[in-house]
């Protein structure tokens, strides 16, 4: 064992390793890194930029509309074929899986900034009960197009932010920029879930009871100041919750309260939708419609006159 | 501190300058203190447990080299492993084994006001229990001398690459080491990088990726589809092993540029063909340990002891009255009568008899070690199983094989498959929270529910998971055909390009974030 560690340890000379070029290797592997990762950097950058993803779209001046949807993933519930076939107007959405109002209302502001304002704003609010801190560096992929962007994760995420200004690659390090990858060749007007809630989860909604949606105060600035702002620039607002899952629904027992408060300071109705599905079969799992159920939701909101 | 961490690596750059600064007693000195400030970061009460062990075992060491009566060296050895035991028995399974025991009282109607107590586990507890203990028993056996310098024992048990998740490396390993004057080395800076880098890809790029799917799925396993469950349950193989060896390839890295050699823990178990073969390259240094300190003592595969049966018989005794499984007496009755069948059937079998005694004897208590839960024993039992089950079977099937006329190749990896199958099926006992969490993924998986693409969840993440573990299974296979340790060495223009891309495939893939190592638990 001894001799074994000895012969480790000597520091016989390499195959092109003397010592005077062995410390040349160091600022050369440095110097590597930064290039291909500046390298990997910009190669994926051109790949988002060709992606129909809907926030390549916003940034690359393809997202003007007439009705705008924003929300968390519920707020895929408004399927855009759907919605444009029965409004006969041009629909783009903002709506991802997890996003607050508070990420949400900067894309509404760089939307404002670049675009004429839309006529409508189809805003679901329950995308004000709770932070999904692992989202916000999930969108430093565009921070390079976006200041109010850099300034929310330098101000959420600090560590992200300069880390990201770092590595460039970092910035592609997310399900966002996979995103972008899996639309490159569709469009993502199609993204909503074809699938049906499974049996098991089925099975396992009837155990629950006592769901809380809590509305955070910070996040209720937010939804109001994204509604301000899109009042102030001759936006109509419609605030609607989309359909649960029945049981879920039944389970949710303070529902009510939350938007009472929401219309409490916002001063609009509340468009409420949460009971309007009843058959499981059109839901994807407890919060989501599924695309056959969007069908149903989307002729509901239609009907209802909402656009 | 975590190893995946921005305050480790402001450690890490301090310690290696002071360490290549200074010599002798200082580094000693150096090394003590900064493994103490490690574990101590966490919480500086651990600490206290640390340096009564250590003190502990140094004093008994020196006892057990200077007396010659047997009575009393045992009586020291004792002490010692009394001490150990003592410690984790309170720390890690005193809340078990009185929870346990209040249960089944309220099952049998007898009320009781016997409370569990609030017990921090103390992190890495096992391991430097275990290393600890193996210097007291390597004396007594007289295969080690005891160290004199006590500052030199201190360090070894709390050398802070390997504290809290190993590899256990034996004194006997580590202790001459510390005779030699380790000067800066490039060669072991070069490799030892390497491995650390290796590490991270597997503990940042993989293991933590793979983490999100797979706490999703055995958070609520009765809510996804069979394929859902059985990707989760083969990322969850891969997590488990990706963190841990990704632990302790950084371990054995940070301890090679120090200059030290430390024994390899993992060698691409999943590539077994046998389950004593994924023994002998999983968790090596814990295999080793029990084969060496519990196994062997036992009887091994030669003989018997009464610790065989007594293990046996507790094991059996405490999970029929804990669990009140009474149905378990049937093939405890079983085992007893094949056991007495077996026995005085001439040496060999005897032998055999024993060897799979102790074999279970050795796997339950394994199982036990990783924590304090049924589930953990249960996949004791079940490997246990699987090393009994393969010593009966592997004759006739391997002439099955061969009268078939497979080709070799194919056998290998029916043989894989197998034991990977095998030991994803145990990994969902260590991993689920209950036998009830346990038995909803094996009847999910095997219902066939769902078994379809549209019903998996987070395709995104399977996809860039699934990556990933390919990515890890062709570089292993790589370094079955290619010494890369050496052309790391060997050709520059090979180190840098790929340390540079594992940095940009951390970079890309990586997920961030204090994810603890799985193995900090235990």
């Amino acid at each position: 064992m001894q001799s074994e560690i000895e012969n480790t340890s000597t520091n016989k000379p390499l195959n092109g390793n003397s010592k005077s070029n062995r410390w040349i290797w160091i600022p050369i592997f440095i110097l590597l890194v930064f290039i291909g990762d500046r390298i990997g950097g910009f190669i994926l950058k051109k790949i988002e930029s060709k992606s129909q993803f809907r926030f390549t779209s916003l940034y690359q001046q393809k997202a003007a509309c007439d009705i705008l949807i924003a929300g968390n993933s519920r707020g895929l519930s408004f399927y855009q074929p759907f919605v444009e076939e029965k409004s006969k107007q041009k629909v783009f959405s903002l709506a991802y899986n997890g996003m607050s109002s508070s990420l949400g209302h900067v894309f509404l502001k760089d939307y404002y900034q670049q675009y004429d304002a839309p006529k409508k704003l189809i805003l679901e609010i329950t995308c004000a009960d709770r932070y999904n801190n692992e989202l916000i560096p999930a969108f430093s992929t565009y921070s390079p197009y976006s200041k109010n962007l850099r300034n929310y994760l330098k101000e959420k995420e600090n560590k992200i932010y300069y880390a990201s200004m770092l590595s460039h690659l970092l910035r592609y390090n997310s399900e966002v920029f996979q995103r972008c990858l899996r639309y490159l060749r569709s469009d993502d007007k199609l993204w909503l879930t074809d699938r049906t809630i499974s049996e098991a989860m089925q099975e396992e909604s009837k155990s629950l009871k006592d769901v809380s949606i809590d509305l955070i105060p910070e996040l209720q600035n937010s939804l109001t100041q994204s509604i301000k702002l899109a009042q102030d620039n001759g936006t109509e607002v419609i605030l609607v919750v989309a359909p649960f899952l029945p049981n879920y629904h039944d389970a949710l027992f303070n529902l009510h309260d939350y938007i009472e408060e929401v219309e409490k300071n916002t001063g609009l109705k509340v468009n409420n939708y949460a009971d309007a599905i009843q058959d499981p079969k059109l839901f994807g799992d407890y919060f989501h419609i599924n695309v056959f159920g969007s069908e149903k939701f989307v002729e509901q909101m239609h009907h209802d006159g909402l656009f | 501190m975590f190893f995946n961490s921005l305050t480790f690596l402001v450690f890490i750059s301090i310690f290696f300058v002071l360490y290549f600064a200074v010599k002798g007693m200082p580094r000693l000195v150096l090394c003590l203190v900064a493994s103490y400030f490690f574990y101590g970061y966490w919480d500086w009460r651990f600490l206290t447990l640390i340096v009564i062990s250590t003190c502990i075992d140094f004093f008994v060491g020196r006892q057990l080299s200077e007396t010659k009566e047997e009575p009393k060296r045992k009586k020291l050895l004792y002490l010692s492993i009394i001490a150990n035991l003592g410690f984790l028995v309170f720390f890690k399974y005193f809340n078990f084994f009185i929870g346990s025991f209040k249960e089944m009282l309220v099952s049998s109607g007898v009320q009781t006001n016997m409370d569990t107590l609030n017990i921090i586990l103390p992190m890495g507890i096992s391991f430097y229990t275990f290393q600890s203990m193996s210097y007291t028993i390597d004396i007594y056996r007289k295969k080690l001398k005891p160290e004199k310098d006590i500052l030199k024992f201190a360090t070894y048990i709390s050398f802070f690459p390997q504290l809290v998740a190993g590899p256990i490396v034996r004194a006997s390993d580590f202790l001459p080491q510390f005779t030699m004057d380790k000067k800066f080395n490039w060669n072991n800076i070069i490799q030892g990088l390497g491995q650390v880098l290796w590490g991270f890809f597997k503990k940042v790029a993989i293991a933590d990726s793979l983490a999100l799917y797979v706490d999703l799925c055995f958070g609520a396993p009765g809510t996804y589809g069979s394929l859902h469950l059985t990707i989760g349950v083969i990322f969850w193989a891969f997590q488990i092993y990706c963190d841990f060896s990704g632990y302790s390839d950084i371990a054995i890295g940070l301890a090679r540029m120090m200059g030290f050699e430390f024994p390899g823990n993992f060698r691409t178990p999943y590539f077994s063909k046998n389950f004593s073969e994924f023994w002998e390259r999983w968790h090596i240094s814990l295999s080793s340990w029990l084969r060496d300190y519990l196994y062997i003592p036992l009887g091994g595969n030669r003989n018997g002891s009464f610790g065989s049966y007594f293990f046996i018989v507790l094991f059996f005794g405490i999970s029929i009255v804990i669990t009140q499984w009474w149905w378990l007496i049937i093939p405890g009755g079983f085992l007893s009568g094949f056991l007495y069948w077996y026995k005085g059937r001439g040496p060999v079998q005897e032998a055999k008899t024993f060897t799979y005694l102790n074999l279970m004897v050795t796997m339950l208590l394994g199982g036990l070690w990783h924590g304090a839960a049924w589930t953990y024993l249960f996949w004791g039992f079940l490997h246990g199983s699987y090393l009994i089950i393969q010593r009966l079977f592997s004759s006739p099937f391997n002439q099955l094989l061969n009268a078939v006329k497979i080709p070799l190749a194919i056998q290998n990896l029916i043989s894989m498959g197998l034991v990977f199958f095998a030991t994803c099926f145990a990994w969902i006992f260590f991993r689920a929270t209950s036998f009830e969490d346990a038995f909803t993924i094996i009847n999910g998986i095997a219902s066939f529910a769902d078994f379809n693409w549209s019903a998996v969840l987070h395709k995104l993440i399977v996809i860039k998971c699934a990556f990933l573990v390919l990515l890890l299974l062709m570089v292993e296979i790589l370094a079955q055909r290619v010494d890369l340790p050496e052309l790391l060495l060997k050709s520059p223009a090979f180190r840098v390009l790929s340390f540079a891309t594992i940095l940009w495939i951390i970079a890309f893939f990586g997920t961030f974030g204090s994810n603890a190592f799985i193995y900090f638990q235990f």
